[in-house]
């Protein structure tokens, strides 16, 4: 791979789905249809907190083509689900511990049907106090939201994670400067376009769900479970989803349990659409954090130490939680070189909507704090931000400041922030918005009284699930006897472009154009499980299994074109019109000069012969992330990517409104396997974090959402979004295929951080409280004053 | 508006994507349902029924408006536009072939939306400047792309089609 020139990675080719999607020819789950299709909806909770005493469904019933109520009473296996901790009921049994819990659900002939009967279901309830505070959780006294301890948890503490590295305390006596502050990242709503949704339908026997999912064998083993019956007899089908972003891992769970029961009880397709209301009020959203954190340096601004404290408000159950703190802890501290650092990590139940997976996993939360006390800490040293980071960076060879050794990766992210900060005219800006600053500051005209400023981020991202946990994958690849390709894997497009990007490596591993390749939708029938579909892994772990099962399969090929060639090794080369070839591997032609070239065989003939001789081509790809070291300890994650976001803002000091105007984010992907996605991951996920840090806010009162529309929580539109320059570096890594590592996640990470540093600049003040909301920021500019 | 009222079903006449269409339907039938469900048009797209999203837009006297929160019988004698009525046969529309080549489709799920708003912009003002391209999407919420290469494609676009003009 190295040295040669490469076909089809690396080039911005058309996505494989883009005509579907743009003639609106691709299946969703809601465009498919069954006959004798059922509806149904659940019954929410309609108390934070509470007993059920009794469920009255008699009227609902009677309802002319209501078919059925299902309660918890239905459930032929385990009534709960969950991918850590079975604590996540299908429907509530005698507590109801949030507002999103699923009392009863209605299965009726229509959708109005379903409406109409979940609201003449009546639910007797005994209310109990509820704990809504993480804090006030943990006190002795609070309201337990799973008293019996059965999930590990001690008291309403459902786990405690952290670490020491040096010795904090004696690096606080050598600073000369602290910095002490605490920052509050909130909930974020993922607000993908297509809520979540599925059809199940079932002979009595075989259970098969088609859904919006992005991890199908999660939804399998929990359907499994809930029906009581081998995973064997059940196919979970992934049709094309309509959005993701860490909301629909393991939310379809339940929701597809529930389907599933009434398929499999009735044997008549079911179909479940999840109101935008009922999407909000019942699926994961991203931790908000209490974020405590102690930063110590010398006067030339060398970090000394690090102590943080994290206190996160996990809802009411689990769900991914204790990973999203995993990587929290070992991230909190940044992208720096800090020999002694503690961090302390609390993840704690409430009554609240549950918490759990949304792209970034902690990381942006964390990356507030982190970046916000290292502006903070440059504006007490009199010091450039971009200065102070370069000082403190951690680099290849160096020791993170959870203590893992960088000794494969680290290079990306000097040249990220050197890229960025160079594009982004970082430091003719920086001294251009002062001045403009301080003359405003003196205008007394009537004109608008603005502020500009530019601020950064900068962070590291681990790569993949991380150790110990086990990280795999598995892709078979089948060149049939036309030539054309079929990849299986367990990886989901969501709208990322795994499609394109495993296509593409697929066919640079055979040697083939892309078209030649098609990759199966995941159907845990017949693709094999390749882990989640989480973690920016789809491209550096399942791709890489894919290139080896791609390897694999035209091994024989190859073989035969060794032979009839007279050498050891063969290469592909692509003719203008399409016709892949293989050639010796140290044959000096190009492309364009194939034609008259003699040493050469079409690769048609030689899937013909090998068919002929009976060979054959089908490969099996698999490979685990090298999280392992020789001592037999394991890497926190076995690389990592890295960033650096710039943003620039107005704030209009009257009103506490702020204009985001330009993101210059650079992001090291190792190998861009397809720079035209990879710009749109980028570009997509830096809005996703502008908008966490600048407007997004879901407001919650006694464990009620009050904002459960997209009209009233407000993710970012087109007048919203900035110019944003995408900027990809490429500092390869040893593992992934051709190099690459993910990008997905720490496209967003970053953003908030930017984004709030700009703002700062701008005032002149940090805004801790996100977002920086017109009232967040006018309260932090009058507080001031 | 002409139409016979009988037990709350209504007749009502439209054309839908140059077809004339005469038809009796509920009076509460909304217009979303009656395009996906009656007439099998799968590109319009339910985000949230409720005007928030813009996934659903479709034209209506060349007019990009909700589906979701529009009734049939409010849509009697006007003309509707989905995204199957902007191809011919195999070619696509420019602004189609845009959102392609710029990469402006990630999920896809609001790009049938945002090609009708983009449309009806480009047939409004063929020369819009980035703030008005940037205005003529704002009802249609995209959470995948970050607007970049839709607003990109929609320039390009814009380009395509004075050249064709010409
Ligand atoms: S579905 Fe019509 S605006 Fe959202
Ligand atoms: S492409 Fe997914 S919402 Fe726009």
């Amino acid at each position: 791979m190295t040295g040669e020139e490469l076909l089809v990675v690396g080039k911005p080719l058309r996505r494989v789905d883009a005509l579907d999607k743009v003639t609106g020819q691709g299946i969703y789950t809601g465009d498919l249809k069954f006959p004798d299709m059922l509806h149904a909806k659940v019954k929410r909770s309609e108390h934070a907190h509470a007993r059920i005493l009794r469920i009255e469904t008699s009227e609902a019933e009677s309802l002319p083509g209501v078919i059925r109520i299902f309660t918890s009473k239905d459930v032929p296996g385990e009534n709960n689900v969950g991918v850590i901790v079975p604590d996540q009921p299908v429907f509530a049994e005698d507590t109801v511990r949030h507002y999103g819990d699923a009392v009863a659900m209605v299965v009726a002939e229509s959708e109005d049907l379903v409406r109409k009967a979940v609201d003449l279901i009546k639910v007797d309830y005994d209310v109990m106090p509820g704990v809504f505070d993480p804090e006030e959780a943990m006190l002795p006294n609070s309201p337990l939201v799973h008293p019996d301890g059965k999930y590990g948890n001690e008291g309403n503490v459902l786990s405690k994670m952290g670490y020491e590295k040096g010795d904090v305390e004696k690096g606080f006596r050598d600073a000369d400067i602290i910095v002490e502050e605490e920052y509050r990242p909130g909930y974020q709503e993922h607000a993908f376009i297509e809520t979540e949704r599925c059809i199940a339908t079932s002979d009595g026997r075989n259970v098969t769900v088609y859904g919006s999912l992005q991890c199908p064998f999660y939804v399998r083993d929990a359907v499994a479970g809930a029906l009581g019956i081998p995973r064997a007899r059940i196919r979970i089908i992934q049709t094309a989803i309509g959005g993701a972003f860490g909301g629909k891992e393991d939310v379809p769970s339940e929701l597809c349990a529930r389907a599933a029961l009434a398929a499999y009880i009735l044997r008549r397709p079911v179909r479940k659409i999840r109101s935008r209301e009922d999407s909000i009020v019942m699926h994961t959203k991203r931790h908000p954090m209490i974020i405590r954190h102690r930063l110590g340096a010398t006067r030339e601004g060398e970090l000394v130490a690090a102590r943080v404290e994290i206190i996160s408000d996990q809802g009411a159950y689990c769900s991914v939680g204790k990973y999203v703190q995993k990587r929290a802890m070992v991230h909190a501290c940044g992208a720096y070189d800090i020999p002694n650092s503690k961090v302390d990590t609390s993840f704690v139940y409430t009554n609240n909507i549950l918490t759990g997976a949304f792209r970034g996993f902690g990381g942006p939360q964390v990356a507030v704090a982190s970046e916000l006390q290292m502006d903070e800490l440059a504006r007490r040293l009199g010091m450039d931000p971009l200065k102070l980071r370069l000082k403190n960076i951690v680099e290849k060879g160096g020791i993170t400041a959870k203590g893992q050794n960088l000794d494969n990766c680290g290079k990306g992210l000097r040249e990220c922030i050197e890229k960025a900060a160079n594009v982004s005219q970082w430091d003719e800006k920086r001294d251009a918005y002062e001045k403009f600053n301080e003359k405003m500051k003196h205008s007394s005209t009537g004109t608008l009284n603005i502020r500009k400023g530019i601020g950064m981020s900068s962070i590291m991202y681990g790569v993949a699930l991380g150790g110990p946990t086990p990280d795999s994958a598995t892709s078979t690849c089948q060149i049939t006897e036309d030539g054309s390709v079929i990849i299986t894997t367990g990886g989901t497009e969501m709208g990322q472009g795994a499609k394109t990007v495993l296509s593409q490596i697929a066919a640079e591993a055979v040697g083939v154009p892309l078209h030649y390749v098609t990759i199966l939708d995941a159907d845990t029938s017949i693709v094999q499980n390749s882990g989640p579909s989480v973690a920016s892994r789809i491209t550096p772990v399942i791709g890489e299994a894919t290139r080896r099962g791609a390897k694999e399969a035209v091994s024989e090929i190859s073989n035969l074109a060794c032979k009839l060639l007279g050498v050891n090794r063969v290469r592909s080369v692509i003719a203008p019109d399409g016709t892949p070839f293989s050639v010796p591997a140290d044959a000096m032609v190009k492309k364009a000069d194939i034609d008259k070239f003699p040493d050469k065989v079409d690769y048609h003939e030689l899937v013909r012969s090998c068919y002929g001789e009976a060979k054959l081509l089908l490969g099996v790809g698999f490979c685990s992330t090298p999280t392992l070291l020789e001592n037999g300890e394991y890497r926190d994650y076995y690389t990592y990517s890295f960033a650096c976001h710039i943003a620039e803002v107005e704030v209009d000091m009257d009103t506490g409104r702020v204009m985001v105007k330009k993101l210059t984010c650079a992001n090291d992907v190792g190998k861009a396997i397809n720079p035209q996605t990879v710009e749109g991951q980028i570009e997509g996920g830096a809005v996703q974090g502008m908008g966490y840090g600048l407007m997004e806010e879901l407001v919650t009162l006694n464990g009620r959402i009050l904002n459960p529309s997209l009209v009233d929580y407000h993710i970012p539109t087109s007048l919203d979004a900035p110019q944003i320059t995408p900027l990809i570096i490429e500092e390869h890594d040893s593992f992934g295929p051709y190099g690459a590592k993910g990008i997905g996640e720490p496209s967003l990470i970053p953003t908030p951080a930017a984004v709030l540093n700009a703002v700062g600049h701008a005032i002149g003040l940090a805004v801790r409280k996100t977002p920086a909301s017109p009232e967040n920021v006018w309260r932090a500019i009058r507080d001031h004053r | 508006m002409g139409a016979d009222v009988k037990k709350n079903r209504l007749k009502v006449q439209y054309v839908l994507n140059g077809v004339l269409i005469s038809t009796m339907v509920d009076t509460g039938r909304r217009l979303i349902d009656q395009l996906r469900d009656t007439h099998g048009l799968g590109s319009v797209k339910e985000g949230c029924g409720t005007g928030e999203c813009g996934a659903c837009t479709t034209l209506v006297d060349g007019k990009g408006m909700c589906s979701c929160i529009l009734l049939v019988p409010q849509i009697n004698g006007k003309e509707i536009t989905t995204l199957e009525g902007i191809t011919t046969g195999e070619i696509l529309h420019p602004v189609q072939e845009k959102f392609i080549e710029e990469g402006a489709v990630q999920c896809g799920y609001c790009t049938p939306g945002m090609i009708m708003s983009a449309v009806q912009l480009l047939s409004d003002n063929p020369e819009p400047s980035e703030d008005e391209i940037r205005l003529a999407l704002s009802g249609n919420l995209c959470r995948c792309t970050g607007y970049s290469k839709i607003i990109r494609a929609v320039q390009a676009a814009a380009k395509a089609l004075s050249k064709e003009g010409n």
